[in-house]
């Protein structure tokens, strides 16, 4: 089976990201997933979009060009509140 | 880079003076140009930054705000920690049409990425703990703030290790 890729989007690509993409990543691991995770800032999203199964974004800012891959808009990896049912939102997207 | 090459007791600010939003991310982001971490460019970029993707993060309790910008203005990584003499409004990052009251600033100046994943993580973990903010807002001083800092972000890196450098 295909490795899921997951690309985490934020403001600047520097922390917000990768703080939502270490904890999605440690969070699935938990729940025996794998995934495959990239990070980009919002505004590279049209041109990171191959082969991505899922968007997870913590800025309202609208990203464009995402066709059919759903995005989650989410803070709750940095908050920590809600991040559970989060998780179980992704899984619900990259599980087969 | 070690923690506490970004954790420092001279980057913790008490009793910060600031009306608004911009004031407080002006003054610290000053603060940093003195000390040679960040390039005369990071204040522009880190107000013009906060415009365009709000940094308050609403944690269960207290609140915080993480401003940072990009790498190019950046010398050497630090987290500037201020504790404001009065709360001044922030936007939230999720919802940028929802106020929240700061009095707790995070700014991070982050020179490049790799191996400080880990580190970012710890912090926002120790941030996310109300009663680790409900003490900083209780501290009697920048040196007791600092230690509740390097404390709770010391609890969270014992055992584990970095699986990861992103």
């Amino acid at each position: 089976m295909r490795k899921k890729k997951i690309l985490v989007a934020c403001g600047t690509a520097i922390a917000t990201s990768t703080v939502v993409a270490r904890k999605i990543s440690e969070l699935l691991a938990a729940k025996g997933y794998s995934v495959n995770i990239d990070q980009c800032r919002s505004a590279e999203v049209p041109g990171k979009l191959h082969g991505v199964d899922l968007i997870v974004t913590t800025t309202q800012a609208p990203l464009n060009g995402t066709g059919a891959i759903p995005v989650i808009q989410t803070i709750s990896f940095l908050t920590g509140v809600g991040m559970e049912a989060d998780i179980e939102k992704i899984i619900s997207f990259i599980k087969e | 880079m070690d923690i506490d090459d970004m954790l420092k007791p001279d980057l913790i600010l008490d009793n910060l003076e600031a009306d608004t939003r911009e004031q407080a991310l002006e003054s610290m982001a000053r603060i940093l140009l003195s000390k040679g971490y960040v390039k005369e460019s990071f204040v522009p970029a880190i107000l013009d930054r906060e415009r365009k993707y709000p940094s308050a993060l609403p944690m269960e309790g207290h609140k915080i705000a993480v401003p940072h910008t990009d790498a190019e203005h950046v010398n050497r990584s630090a987290i500037l920690f201020a504790r404001l003499a009065r709360p001044v409004e922030f936007l939230s990052m999720g919802a940028p049409d929802e106020t929240l009251s700061v009095q707790l600033i995070s700014m991070f100046a982050l020179h490049e990425k790799k191996q400080i994943g880990y580190m970012l993580e710890v912090l926002i973990n120790a941030y996310q703990d109300n009663d680790t903010l409900e003490a900083i807002l209780n501290a009697q001083n920048a040196e007791e703030i600092y230690a509740l800092l390097r404390g709770a972000v010391g609890a969270q890196m014992t055992g584990e290790k970095p699986e990861r450098d992103w």
